[in-house]
């Protein structure tokens, strides 16, 4: 199989603005649709949301030249030069590794996560909440994913240490010990503040206390691993990936390793990030917020890892589900199943995305 | 967009400033120049769209940055962010307006990092006062060294260092091939050609992998090499840590490095480097690199950051240089002239291989409009994007 030309798509998303902390404005969400076409007819797919679309224009000269004319089951070869090595991952490129992926599971007629070595084929789900106004709002959707089957539940919350114990204490209180809950206030606090929560949530036996203070904090981090009992996890925002993680996971600054596959090169990358942490005894939790393609990747990996507890659902689910036919939803018991299609598993539905294409990203960005 | 770049820089007189508020920030996106770059055998050489940065404030004056390379995409996905941050704002409040635009300085790019140093020259002309002086001048001038881009032929680099050495530089930085073998060849000749008058530094820029680099560092260290910069990844600290500690020449590294300034202590704390690099256009700009040259004098090292690039890129560097103590050598992009484009006013070694301070305001050296305006492909404000 041969790559003949990969093309990108501006698609218009949903209204409705995104806040995920207080002190990051609500912000309307582009997203890019990438296609790799091939001369067997088969196209992979990624609909990522991390970039800008200028900068996802900006990244297709480069795209073209480095893929057309390769076979897409060179994946580590593509990966690793269009990250200069790791050196320099980005959204789009990793965009492109997962479409590689798409194809590479496509072509053999098997899921990605078999492709990869199934270790299992579902995995147990949290609800991943949207930052909201009110403390109610909190608990009512709480609720509500209980009754979808959801068991576990994670809050971005205000990013402010009195409100977030204040919301943490109210959902606590409504779910009782019926489900597992997470804090994520997305590196929000200072390393006072992080303890001053982080003993809340343990009396609140919440089950990990994410991104309490800046990843790059590595002291910070790895006091705060040393001094509350509830498990920290982090280095979701570290910028360079793989080869940073391991000052971290040599010092114990965390207790287990969180990723965006989706900016720090893909599932080419994320695999090895779980076979990092595997070798250190921790779990790897990489994060599958995003689009159905992106929560699609990390299924992926997740499946075909040991080492990682939890599938991320974004809530209310369904939220950043444009452009696609087939989506992913959890099952009763509160597990989310492996796709039986092959590749990513998920089909976007053209007519939807013939609906919301706003431009081609073929041709150099003009101002306007 | 109608061109109105005519608006000049120079300081309206007598100038309140202390309730000058900033009205816009442009872009000028320029032709690229002929010039194609290369800096290493496995990148493919590249041909950039340069930017002109402009910070607009209601008395007229303009604060600037041209840089060598902007992405026009990125450019056009910052303008909101751009105008919810800068429009309105006191140019004096650096520090909140840094962290606004790198989110506390945890998510850095170019084109922030670009706009920070466009502020500080805004600052600098308000003040009628250099940017070294603003800060706070430590020094007037500083040793300069050469820095190459990439040749096919060791011939080229033997003629170039003994052109600078014409020039007055006493020092010359090779970007090579990148490849082990070569590079010590072209390392041999030059100290085989040059003899004791140069100082001598090395840039595979993250080439090598950790075998390459210890034949390498040895290699360098029998040449008597002033520093072996980038020698491996940035990100890989305990490959680094070894080649610090098992040879004797200088390791300078952490110029790559994506998460700036709180990055830093994992390098210096570890003593995996001997010196620090940055890139003050990555980083977060002058109020970024200002908080690394700190934490390089708290650990005792010297602070090195690049400062390669175009003329506003060169001297936003150098005001960091010349109001701190601890960094050895301003980096002067060889040729001279090759990243003057659009410049009235440029940056020259003396004949005793120093550079020296400016004397004008801000950054110190002000843009040719004319050829700025001949250059011009587009124009972007952001306030009516």
């Amino acid at each position: 199989m041969k790559i003949t030309d990969v093309r990108a798509h501006a698609l218009r998303t949903t209204d409705q603005l995104l806040q995920f902390k207080e002190e990051w404005p609500a912000r309307r969400i582009d997203s890019v649709f990438l296609r790799v076409l091939t001369d067997e007819g088969l196209e992979g797919h990624c609909i990522t949301w991390l970039c800008g679309i200028g900068e996802a224009s900006d990244a297709m000269p480069k795209l073209r030249s480095v893929l057309v004319g390769r076979d897409p089951q060179d994946v580590e070869a593509i990966s690793f030069e269009l990250t200069d090595r790791l050196h320099f991952p980005a959204p789009m490129w990793s965009a492109a590794d997962i479409c590689l992926w798409d194809l590479i599971g496509k072509g053999h007629g098997l899921p990605v996560y078999k492709v990869l070595g199934a270790a299992r084929d579902r995995i147990r789900a949290y609800a991943s909440t949207l930052m909201y106004e009110t403390v109610q709002e909190y608990v009512d959707l709480a609720l509500a994913c209980r009754a979808e089957g959801f068991n576990a539940f994670k809050l971005h919350a205000f990013g402010v240490p009195d409100k977030d114990i204040e919301v943490c204490r109210a959902v606590r209180e409504a779910v009782g010990p019926s489900m597992d809950l997470m804090l994520d206030p997305i590196n929000a606090y200072d390393r006072r503040e992080a303890i001053r929560v982080g003993r809340v949530l343990e009396e609140l036996d919440f089950y990990w206390y994410e991104a309490p203070i800046a990843d790059t904090d590595m002291h910070g981090l790895e006091d705060l691993t040393r001094r509350l009992d509830i498990p920290i996890t982090a280095l979701e925002s570290v910028h360079d990936g793989l080869r940073v993680y391991p000052r971290y996971l040599a010092r114990h600054a965390v207790d287990s390793v969180r990723s965006i596959g989706d900016r720090i090169g893909g599932i080419t990358v994320m695999r090895k990030a779980a076979a990092l942490c595997e070798a250190y005894n921790v779990k790897y939790e990489p994060h599958s917020f995003g689009t159905t393609l992106v929560q699609a990747a990390h299924l992926h990996l997740m499946l075909a890892i040991h080492n990682c507890d939890f599938f991320e659902s974004p809530v209310p689910q369904g939220l950043l589900d444009w452009g696609m036919a087939d989506t992913i939803r959890v099952g009763p018991d509160g597990f989310v199943e492996a796709p039986t299609k092959p590749g990513l598993g998920y089909d976007v539905d053209w007519d939807d995305i013939d609906d919301r294409i706003l431009s081609d990203l073929d041709s150099p960005v003009v101002f306007r | 967009m109608s061109g109105s770049n005519g608006s000049r820089a120079t300081v309206p007189t007598p100038t309140r400033i202390d309730d000058v508020k900033i009205v816009d920030v442009r872009f000028n996106l320029l032709e690229p120049p002929a010039q194609v770059l290369r800096y290493r055998e496995d990148w493919p050489p590249r041909r950039n769209i340069p930017a002109l940065v402009r910070i607009v404030a209601d008395n007229g004056v303009e604060g600037h940055c041209l840089r060598g390379w902007l992405p026009p995409g990125m450019l056009r996905d910052a303008a909101p962010k751009l105008k919810r941050v800068l429009v309105g704002r006191d140019p004096f409040d650096s520090n909140a307006i840094s962290y606004d635009l790198t989110d506390k300085l945890q998510r850095l790019d170019w084109i922030t990092s670009v706009v920070d140093i466009a502020l500080w020259d805004l600052v600098g002309k308000l003040l009628d006062t250099p940017i070294h002086k603003v800060l706070g001048g430590a020094r007037d001038r500083i040793r300069a060294y050469a820095s190459t881009i990439s040749y096919d032929t060791v011939e080229e680099y033997i003629d170039l260092a003994l052109q600078c050495r014409e020039q007055g530089f006493n020092a010359f930085k090779v970007h090579a091939f990148g490849v082990p073998e070569k590079d010590i060849e072209v390392c041999t000749a030059l100290r085989e050609a040059l003899g004791d008058s140069m100082d001598l530094m090395h840039d595979p820029v993250n080439a090598y992998d950790r075998r390459g680099a210890h034949e390498v560092a040895a290699a360098l260290t029998d040449l008597g090499f002033h520093w072996f910069e980038a020698p491996i990844a940035d990100a890989d600290l305990i490959g680094l840590q070894d080649l610090t500690r098992r040879h004797p020449i200088p390791i300078a590294a952490a110029e790559s490095v994506r998460d700036g300034l709180r990055a830093q202590p994992h390098y210096l704390e570890s003593g995996a480097i001997d010196s620090s690099r940055s890139i003050g256009d990555w980083v977060g700009g002058i109020t970024a690199l200002r908080k690394i040259a700190a934490v390089c004098d708290a650990f005792n090292i010297c602070f090195e950051p690049h400062s390669y690039g175009t003329t506003h890129i060169q001297a936003a560097h150098l005001g960091i240089m010349l109001s701190n103590h601890n960094c050895e050598f301003f980096e002067s992009p060889v040729p001279q002239g090759i990243f003057d484009f659009g410049m009235a006013d440029v940056i020259r070694v003396d004949p005793d291989g120093m550079v020296t301070g400016p004397t004008k305001p801000g950054l110190g050296y002000e843009v040719d409009w004319d050829e700025i305006r001949a250059l011009t492909v587009e124009e972007l404000s952001v306030v009516s994007a």
